[in-house]
């Protein structure tokens, strides 16, 4: 995958638009889960994941590849999230329980309470800690490469996975205690 | 021996400690069941995050954004590349108007008929259900009775960009509340885009799934439902 992805960008950044959809092909997932991940709304990753997208088609021949590939598209995706969440925060609700479940209907079997308490501690956490224990542990991201996607110092993103964690354990705590 | 801070056992979990340290940690929390239980909460939080249910992406992600990007790359190639040919076409087009608002004006005075200025009006959440139902019809060759599975390729490329375009601005005009046609709509948009990939690429075969899908998902009968 890593050959390949090396390949398809070295393509892109020539102007192969063919490499450049294959490249949207195998990132999408990752792209719109980071978007979903901060903006708990299917459409707006969505927008999100399009607009992650334009600008990488955007600016593809001034990536040096002195990071991955996929850091420097998540490191868009977190930034083009940021931007939504900013401009649209008077407006912004995250999508509930119901929305959820209406929008993928066959959902509610699948998504269990334990689950939801999962999704609303992650919702307390600020962006820059939902990320990084988002990306620790889900997506299993270094913590040098997480760095990289906030825009900060590998020890910077670390108080942000320690604090996210610390809130993580505070929220569970009463949780478990109520 | 004295315990361990809440950072050094997180950075046990995290991988991050150097093997004799992290020996150390593990040693004393066999007989510290305080740090023990701090081990085991961490341990289990991040458990739980790196199985979570996650949403999976929705159906055709990948194909819409292939559109979207197309469409971006069709408007920049569209837009003139070198500077010096500006002030010219800016030329020619200020010629061209010239010559048309002269050659109306004798037209409207000959007709002696008031001139009807005309506006790009923005469309209306019913007439656009109307019009995608009327070109979703043609295009899947849907009776009310059934598919007929037959092709029809009387919809053209630019009514479904048109569409497209269309579903777009409806969907800011639409409440966000109204998350029953916001999702209509957003499955409407994933077929335009899948129609206009077919057609760019000539795919009978993508095409044929396409028009199977909006007969299945019932697309026609459940724009109807909005339609007043």
């Amino acid at each position: 995958m890593a050959d390949k992805t090396q390949k398809w960008v070295a393509q892109a950044v020539r102007g192969s638009d063919r490499a450049f959809n294959r490249l949207i092909k195998a990132f999408s997932p990752m792209v719109f889960s980071i978007a979903v991940d901060l903006t708990a709304n299917v459409e707006d990753a969505r927008d999100i994941s399009q607009e992650t997208f334009f600008r990488a088609y955007r600016n593809i021949g001034s990536f040096k590849g002195t990071s991955r590939f996929s850091t420097w598209l998540y490191r868009i995706a977190y930034n083009c999230s940021i931007d939504f969440i900013r401009k649209n925060r008077g407006r912004y609700v995250p999508i509930d329980e119901k929305t959820l479940t209406a929008s993928h209907p066959g959902r509610e079997n699948q998504h269990t309470a334990h689950s939801r308490k999962l999704e609303k501690a992650l919702g307390n956490l600020s962006e820059k800690q939902k990320t990084a224990v988002v990306l620790f542990y889900y997506h299993g991201l270094p913590l040098t490469e997480i760095g990289e996607i906030l825009s900060c110092s590998h020890s910077t993103a670390r108080v942000h996975l320690f604090r996210g964690l610390k809130n993580l354990k505070k929220y569970f705590g009463k949780y478990m205690e109520g | 021996m004295a315990c361990f801070d809440e950072q050094t056992i997180i950075r046990l979990l995290t991988g991050e400690l150097e093997s004799g340290q992290a020996d150390a940690v593990l040693r004393h929390m066999e007989s510290c069941s305080r740090c023990a239980e701090l081990y085991n909460r961490y341990n289990h939080i991040g458990n739980m995050i790196s199985t979570r249910e996650m949403l999976s992406p929705p159906r055709g992600l990948a194909r819409s954004i292939i559109a979207s990007v197309s469409r971006s790359k069709a408007g920049n190639n569209a837009l003139l590349p070198l500077p010096w040919i500006r002030p010219a076409a800016a030329f020619a087009i200020g010629a061209a108007l010239f010559a048309a608002g002269l050659h109306t004006g004798r037209f409207v005075s000959r007709m002696n008929a008031p001139v009807t200025r005309q506006t790009t009006a923005q469309p209306s959440v019913n007439s656009y259900l109307v019009n995608t139902q009327m070109m979703l019809l043609e295009y899947t060759n849907i009776t009310p009775q059934q598919y007929t599975g037959s092709t029809n390729d009387t919809v053209s490329l630019e009514t479904a960009m048109h569409i497209l375009e269309k579903t777009r601005v409806v969907r800011e005009l639409v409440e966000p509340d109204d998350r029953e046609l916001r999702s209509l709509l957003t499955e409407i948009e994933h077929f335009m885009e899948e129609i206009i990939i077919s057609r760019q690429g000539g795919s009978e075969e993508l095409e044929g799934r396409v028009r199977r899908e909006i007969a299945e998902q019932q697309i026609l009968l459940r724009l109807g439902r909005f339609i007043s």
